[in-house]
């Protein structure tokens, strides 16, 4: 295990100046009474004590909308320009260990299987993630349920803050390298220090009303085909708007829509992907028809992705990271932890 | 320099577009060298686009062993494909990526590679059959006998008319069976529904069937195949479902735990009854 | 400085009524009398024709000004087309002034087929105003992050609404509305009055009822009712073809807070439900809390200021006490006017670090009860931008000003959009602009309380509209 640093938290700024030399720099920042991963600036109002931001940290490296090349048309001729891939180097701060793991499950889907994302991987190359501990789950956290550590969140750097002082220590060669880079303002710390703290974050997580989900129960390939034809699926969706909060407030949401946009003679076609949502009727639809025609399919397929295929094509990760963002934002107070629940009872009662 | 992303298209040029039926045309295209753009397998799909008005995936109609070209026949039901009919001649530009999906398996001693083969097609699908027959008479010792049926709504929908009549039916070892839904003065083959007419001919169960069409034809085609002791494991069918990256990374193509862009569009039907019916 | 405003040559659209104003362009034409060549003239049948989209639009492709003019009122050729112009671009141009976009950009002015001198005058200043104003950025630039903040000394200003705060007050009879729903839910589900009740449903945790059917009295146990039941229920009733679902039979009973009541109402107004199918039970309504982690966050700012105590609608009502929030005055407007009282780049300051903000997901739109159109212009893929975001689009831009306004005059404000809005956009706040405005400009009016009242946007009053400044926003 690499060393254990800390920097006084009133340093912080200093900290963050030196990050932003060279990189840019994110990190979760109140601007118009929400917090959202933002570029930092001298004056912004970084607050390290939110504990989730309303977007995702995915939107670093799947922007909402990203053109991907430009089309030059001469008459009937066609001219393809690439844009280039994404090359500044940047870093994210105060990554919770959720957002961390729905990384990893980004990783798995953009990269893990040939042929790779180029643009995500761009992205990606250039990042330093610098995670955060949640000194302070709340209820509608359940990342304990899916066995992440909130005490230990991961990422290339991992932070906690405790006391005063924010100890660091870095987690990969891409991580030590940036603590290396920092350490004029760092000093050596002993990482025994934060077991307190690190159990305290254990228990308070473990004993959130959420933490403890039947995950156990039904969530297997043999059990798919059982769980598509639940009974229960008839019910859910009534109450659903299918306004795609979920998906664009999730972490791991990550399909997209390929669509053109027509700049005029001068500037040519954009071609750009922007982020799509399963909740939509026109998401599936095909010229000759829709295979997901009303909003049962629809919502099917979002938590069925999560909870059943991404485990299937992923050696049983879930597509869920248990940040609870839906919990807080669902219009209609629909989540996934009920669709958990649910789903679960119908494989109990099956064995009954 | 670094390596392009699979989303990013090359040019193409159409170099000729044949009427097929009123509503289909076969666009055939070649790189801006004038050359194939790329090698594919019978069964494989390409994006093609034309900026401003969309992208959509169609299979390919040639097969790998033709090295000079790649034909696309498209029937006219979108925007993107009302364009292509409309406004597009032969010199234009397209953009092509590809190849995408998985392909017939023909080359796989336990599928197709040595066996009879039946093929049965409806309408436009007989497009990506084309693809795979072709290969097939081009490495016609590698095969058993093979039929072909093959259904449209009227004769003048019978996507490759002439060329299954002049060409296919010409084949050794070679049957061709044909039907329209309506009849036609013009006619004196079959008329009637793809799977009426199967059951009619009453093939024997020793062969492979590829199987491309309407869903609700395979639906029914698939009940008489099974009810004549056809096993699901001998027949081959693919899905269409809507795509847009054409790389497994959109999610708009997935059911279960497949993604019809990569895993298919080529399935053993057997393998479709591991995923739920969203198709 | 100096240099750059002596080059810098607006472009302007007009937008002329084809009977007189365009008619007083020609006249001015041939009678040789002269006005800028920046001027692009743009003719429609009738100033009405103009939709304020329209104007948005023409910004949006680059216009530094944009002008409409139409015939003097009682002159129109359609008889009444401009009176409705009239109400339109004065709601309009001070919705634009509320965002802080220069007003000055914008004008409308009625010109008669005789008057050329006019028309050339007021071409001569509105261009000359232009030019002084330099070229146009702010409404392109309205959801956009500026690059690094650059206008940080306006920074402050984003935290102009404290969120809800107030800790809720937990009324005892809601407990005993709830009883007195599950009973009538119960009574009339089995003698077969109705087929299903649309009500909340218990959630797994206390803060977590949902909208939910129930098809059985068996059901009702789950049926609850307390300060976590914010969704509004009418919009469930109506057919709207995102929700899916086929259309339903049989008959149901529907539980309607007032808030939410007054939308319902709404909706019998636009004929998009069928009372006959519909059992309503107005319940009172202590006001529902914003819940963040599990935990009442307070009271929402909607039902803080909540004027709605009554029914416009309903079978029954199950309201059993006072002790539901009644105000003594209407505070609706406060916050209105606290951006109001802002310097106009502090309120464009103000909504841009608001609506950059936004994700565009739908959940505003596909919550709002009045934002019931079968098809969105904003899920239109002609104006290719079909549910989604698209950066390089301007209509993009557009998204809260259209939807505003598309609502405007129907919006019973019920704060549904802010309320769901995940990224805590005070969307409702441009809907009651509109409403304060109609309210002060055409007379008192609130959309769900009478289905008879004429709409303030699709009626006119001659003797009161002439009255108001279209271009200053202020009665005269």
């Amino acid at each position: 295990m690499s060393k254990t640093y800390k920097i006084a938290l009133d340093k912080l700024p200093e900290l963050y100046a030196q990050t932003a030399e060279n990189r840019n720099l994110y990190l979760p920042i109140r601007r118009g009474g929400t917090l959202n991963f933002e570029a930092w600036h001298k004056d912004a109002a970084v607050d390290l004590y939110g504990l989730k931001t309303a977007n995702t940290p995915k939107d670093l490296f799947l922007p909402q909308s990203e053109d991907l090349y430009t089309i030059k048309m001469d008459g009937t001729n066609i001219e393809v320009f690439a844009r280039e891939f994404f090359d500044k180097p940047f870093a994210i701060f105060g990554i919770k260990a959720c957002d961390i793991e729905a990384i990893k499950v980004l990783d798995n889907i953009y990269l893990s299987k040939q042929p790779v994302d180029m643009f995500y991987k761009a992205r990606r190359d250039n990042a330093v993630l610098i995670s955060l501990a949640c000194n302070e789950p709340k209820n509608a956290c359940f990342c304990h349920a899916f066995g992440l550590d909130a005490g230990n969140p991961g990422g290339d750097v991992t932070t906690w803050i405790n006391g005063d002082n924010l100890y660091i220590q870095g987690q990969t060669d891409k991580g030590s390298a940036y603590v290396e880079e920092m350490s004029g303002l760092l000093e050596a710390a002993d990482f025994g220090d934060l077991s307190g703290l690190q159990a305290n974050i254990r228990e308070t997580a473990q004993n959130l009303p959420y933490a403890k989900l039947p995950l156990d129960k039904g969530f297997t390939s043999e059990d798919m085909m059982a769980m598509f034809n639940s009974e229960q699926w008839g019910s859910f969706h009534r109450a659903c708007i299918g306004c795609g909060t979920c998906t664009y407030s999730c972490p791991t949401c990550s399909c997209y829509d390929i669509k053109d946009h027509d700049g005029g003679d001068c500037k040519g076609v954009t071609r750009f992907r922007c982020w799509d949502s399963c909740m939509y009727p026109d998401f599936t639809l095909m010229a000759h028809g829709n295979n997901r025609l009303t909003q049962k399919e629809r919502f099917r397929q979002r938590f069925m992705h999560k909870l059943m295929y991404h485990p299937m094509n992923y050696e049983g990760q879930f597509g869920c990271v248990g940040c609870g963002r839906c919990i807080n934002k669902c219009p209609v107070s629909l989540n996934i932890v009920k669709i958990i629940k649910s789903l679960a009872e119908v494989k109990e009662d099956a064995n009954a | 320099m670094q390596m392009p992303d699979m989303l990013i298209p090359q040019v193409g040029i159409i170099t000729d577009i044949i009427q097929e039926t009123p509503d289909v045309k076969t666009f055939r295209v070649v790189d801006l060298k004038g050359n194939k753009a790329f090698d594919h397998m019978p069964g494989q799909c390409a994006m093609l686009s034309i900026p401003g008005v969309g992208e959509a995936m169609f299979s390919i109609s040639t097969s790998p062993t033709n090295t000079k070209y790649m034909d696309f026949s498209i029937k006219r039901v979108g925007a993107l494909t009302n364009y292509m009919h409309d406004k597009m001649n032969p010199g234009d530009h397209i953009t092509i990526r590809g190849p995408y999906g998985n392909a017939f398996p023909v080359d796989d001693a336990n599928a197709l590679k040595g066996k009879n083969i039946l093929f049965i097609g409806g309408g436009i699908a007989l497009a990506p059959l084309r693809s795979v027959i072709h290969y097939v008479f081009d490495n016609r010792d590698d095969y058993g006998y093979v039929d072909i049926l093959y259904g449209a709504r009227s004769v003048a929908d019978l996507v490759y008319h002439r060329e299954i009549e002049k060409s296919w039916a010409e084949k050794r070892n070679t049957n061709v069976f044909l039907t329209i839904d309506r009849p036609d003065d013009a006619w004196e083959g079959n008329v009637g529904f793809v799977p009426d007419y199967f059951k009619k001919i009453g093939f024997s169960t020793d062969k492979v069937v590829v199987m491309c069409g309407p869903p609700i034809m395979i639906k029914f085609v698939l009940a008489v195949l099974l009810e004549m002791g056809f096993k699901k494991e001998q027949v081959f069918t693919t899905l269409e479902l809507r795509m847009k990256c054409g790389i497994g990374k959109c999610g708009r193509c997935n059911i279960g735990d497949k993604f019809v862009c990569m895993d298919g569009p080529v399935f053993r039907v057997d393998e479709l009854d591991q995923i739920p019916e969203e198709f | 400085m100096l240099d750059e405003n002596k080059t810098f040559e607006p472009l302007i659209v007009a937008f002329c009524c084809n009977w007189c104003s365009y008619a007083g362009a020609d006249l001015a034409g041939t009678s040789r009398l002269s006005y800028p060549p920046n001027v692009k003239i743009i003719k429609v049948p009738c100033s009405c024709r103009v939709d304020p989209i329209f104007v948005l639009r023409a910004f949006g492709k680059g216009a530094d000004g944009v002008i409409v003019c139409g015939c003097h009122p009682g002159d129109c050729h359609y008889s009444t087309g401009n009176y409705f112009t009239r109400r339109r671009f004065t709601l309009m141009f001070n919705l634009m002034d509320y965002l802080g976009i220069e007003r000055d950009r914008m004008r409308l002015e009625w010109v008669s087929a005789a008057e050329a001198t006019k028309f050339a005058r007021v071409m001569n200043e509105f261009t000359e105003t232009i030019t002084n104003l330099g070229p146009n950025r702010q409404i392109v630039d309205l959801r956009n992050l500026p690059e690094g903040y650059e206008d940080l000394e306006r920074e402050p200003h984003r935290e102009i609404l404290p969120p809800a705060t107030d800790k809720s007050r937990d009324i005892p009879s809601v407990a005993k509305i709830e009883e007195q729903m599950k009973l009538r839910a119960t009574k009339l589900l089995a003698d077969g009055v109705v087929d299903r009740v649309l009500a909340w449903k218990k959630g797994d945790h206390e803060t977590m009822p949902e909208p939910a059917f129930f098809d059985h009295p068996g059901q009702i146990e789950d049926l609850v009712y307390n300060k976590y039941c914010a969704p509004n229920l009418s919009k469930y009733l109506m057919n709207a073809p995102w929700l899916g679902g086929k259309l339903f039979d049989g008959s149901t009973l529907v539980f309607l807070k007032p808030c939410d009541s007054y939308s319902f109402n709404q909706l019998i107004k636009e004929n998009l439900v069928n009372t006959d199918k519909v059992h309503i039970i107005g319940i009172g309504c202590g006001g529902t809390v914003q819940v963040e982690e599990l935990e009442d966050a307070g009271m929402w700012e909607k039902c803080q200021v909540c004027t709605k105590v009554s029914h416009p609608v309903g079978d029954e009502i199950i309201d059993l006490s006072d002790d539901s929030p009644r105000l003594e005055k209407d505070a609706r407007f406060e916050l209105v006017e606290a951006i109001e009282a802002l310097e106009a780049p502090d309120r464009f300051a103000y909504w841009q670090s608001q609506l950059s903000k936004c994700i565009r997901c739908n959940a505003c739109r596909n919550t709002c009860p009045v934002c019931n159109c079968k098809r969105c212009v904003f899920s239109s893929d002609k104006m290719d931008m079909a549910s989604k975001v698209n950066a390089n689009e301007f209509e993009e831009q557009l998204f809260h000003i259209v939807r505003a306004y598309h609502v405007a005059g129907r919006c019973s404000d019920c704060g549904e959009c802010s309320r769901v809005c995940p990224q805590d956009i005070p969307v409702h706040l441009l809907n009651r602009k509109f409403i304060k405005d109609i309210n002060e400009f055409y007379g008192e009016y609130q959309a769900g309380e009478n289905i008879e009242a004429p709409e303030p946007l699709t009626s006119y009053d001659l003797n009161n509209d002439g009255q108001i400044d279209i271009n200053k926003g202020v009665r005269t």
